[in-house]
């Protein structure tokens, strides 16, 4: 009789801790939702491998919402997302896999890589008229940046309760580039500029390479601090590369490194997903938001590539300004096919290589003013 | 509103201007760059115009071909080898004579790399 009753205590114990009885609506719509990422993931490829651990962890976090608390696995992994660790280590081998080669050859680059920042701005001003506070406002605007981790760091700073939302929103919007830019491009250039040629970029030395990311380091440190953690571990990334002395760990970085700091990142960013988090009306206006960022962005850099191609008499085409939003590399790769559906022998990838990495620096840089200003 | 106003006015200053700066200072560092690898380029060029010793050296080797040489072993082979050992050790070695070693025991070629490295001096 006692084991009867043990048992029947046991079976009752379980079943009242289950997610059956603990979760709430709001769970079951973020399943469904997270299952619909792991579709676009899977299925469409956007994004995968970011998209499908951040897809996975909202799935968990609604399953087991213990996961995310005091003594659940991803509330020690999160860690690394709330103090800031892991982003600057992404940053670590996205600089050991990126060639400045194109923008050292044309420094007017970092131009089109700053004005393309402009929807950074334009978000955040829109985000306060929606009566977001200027810390949510700043995280919503980074977004605008396209960059996943520099996203991730700001937002874990200003306002963690958003991670998320604006890492969901962040990461599709980065996948969804090839789509959002093209009829931006398009509407702000004539056919005569979309076809401009550009001249070949000269050869860049090794000396060049390794040099250039002790400078952009020292200045960047000097004049914004908070922008070392992002660019300081981009710029490491790169001379261990360039250096030429460093495989070994160059190799690590890139490979690695990168993928078990992506797991982390995405499966704990996901896991702050949960329904009572994400489902509410500000999800929505941070995707519109988000939208608004990427179009901004785009059109700031075209707007500003016109501009240089009139200064220099039609030497540069405008619709590498559109690569200035640091989605490397797919926003060079959209420049070279918008601008070869006008002229089929124009190759613009190796020249919108030079804005598209000026990007990285770009929003690194303006998620430093952000920190400075609002943190 | 008036902080957003002061953020983005702020925040496109900033980055524009550390843009241009790195910009300035990336053109500044490439142009010395290239000014040095060009000043370093022109004294082996005016090196390059007289041709020194080539023909001398080629004479030497002409006079004194290698004289003790296996039968069986193509000139080709022969020719390689010189060119291995100038290679190596300059003008002040020659090829005296080229024998042909005697068949090893079977052993595979990490082995003897491994008994050279036990073996050598340090």
């Amino acid at each position: 009789m006692d084991i009867l009753n043990g048992f029947l205590e046991a079976i009752n114990n379980i079943f009242a801790t289950s997610g059956m009885t603990t979760l709430v609506w709001q769970n079951y719509v973020m399943i469904a939702v997270s299952c619909i990422l792991i579709y676009l993931a899977i299925v469409k490829k956007f994004e995968p491998l970011l998209l499908l651990p951040i897809a996975f962890g909202m799935f968990l976090v609604n399953l087991m919402p213990a996961i995310m608390q005091d003594g659940g696995l991803f509330y020690y992994l999160y860690q690394g997302v709330k103090l800031g660790i892991y982003p600057p280590l992404i940053f670590l081998g996205i600089g050991a896999m990126t060639d400045f080669g194109p923008l050292i050859a044309n420094p007017k680059s970092f131009l089109l890589g700053a004005a393309a920042q402009l929807g950074i701005f334009i978000t955040f001003i829109g985000a306060m008229l929606l009566g977001f506070d200027p810390q949510s406002a700043g995280s919503i605007g980074i977004i605008g940046g396209a960059d996943g981790p520099t996203a991730i760091f700001v937002t874990s700073k200003l306002k963690p309760e958003l991670l998320g939302p604006i890492a969901v929103a962040a990461y599709s919007y980065m996948a969804l580039v090839p789509i959002i830019q093209p009829p931006i491009m398009k509407a702000l250039t004539t056919k005569k500029e979309r076809s401009i040629v550009m001249k070949q970029l000269r050869p860049v030395s090794k000396l060049e390479k390794v040099i250039f990311p002790i400078i952009v380091t020292a200045v960047v440190a000097l004049i914004l601090p908070d922008a070392v953690p992002l660019v300081g571990m981009l710029m490491l990334g790169n001379l261990m590369r360039e250096s030429g002395v460093c495989e070994r760990i160059t190799k690590t970085a890139q490979n690695e490194l990168m993928n078990i700091i992506t797991i982390f990142l995405g499966v704990t960013v996901g896991a702050t997903a949960s329904g009572e988090v994400f489902l509410k009306l500000e999800t929505l206006e941070i995707i519109a938001l988000g939208l608004i960022a990427f179009a901004f962005g785009t059109a700031g850099g075209v707007l500003f590539g016109k501009l240089m191609c009139k200064v220099t008499k039609g030497k540069i085409n405008p619709l590498i300004g559109s690569a200035g939003v640091s989605a490397v590399p797919m926003a060079a790769r959209v420049a070279q096919k918008v601008g070869q559906e006008e002229n089929p022998s124009n190759f613009l990838l190796m020249h919108a290589m030079g804005p598209n990495v000026s990007g990285v620096i770009g929003s690194a840089v303006a998620a430093g003013v952000l920190l400075s200003i609002l943190g | 509103m008036d902080q957003a106003i002061v953020v983005l006015i702020t925040g496109l200053i900033v980055v524009f201007s550390m843009l241009v700066i790195l910009s300035g200072v990336i053109k500044l560092y490439s142009t010395l760059v290239v000014v040095f690898s060009k000043k370093k380029a022109s004294p082996k060029k005016q090196k390059k115009t007289t041709p020194v010793k080539a023909e001398p050296i080629a004479e030497e080797v002409k006079k004194e071909p290698v004289q003790n040489i296996d039968a069986g072993i193509p000139n080709e082979v022969i020719a390689a080898i010189s060119a291995a050992v100038y290679y190596l050790e300059g003008s002040n070695a020659k090829v005296c004579a080229v024998k042909k070693a005697e068949a090893l025991p079977q052993r595979s070629a990490w082995g003897y790399i491994n008994q050279y490295e036990l073996t050598r001096p340090f």
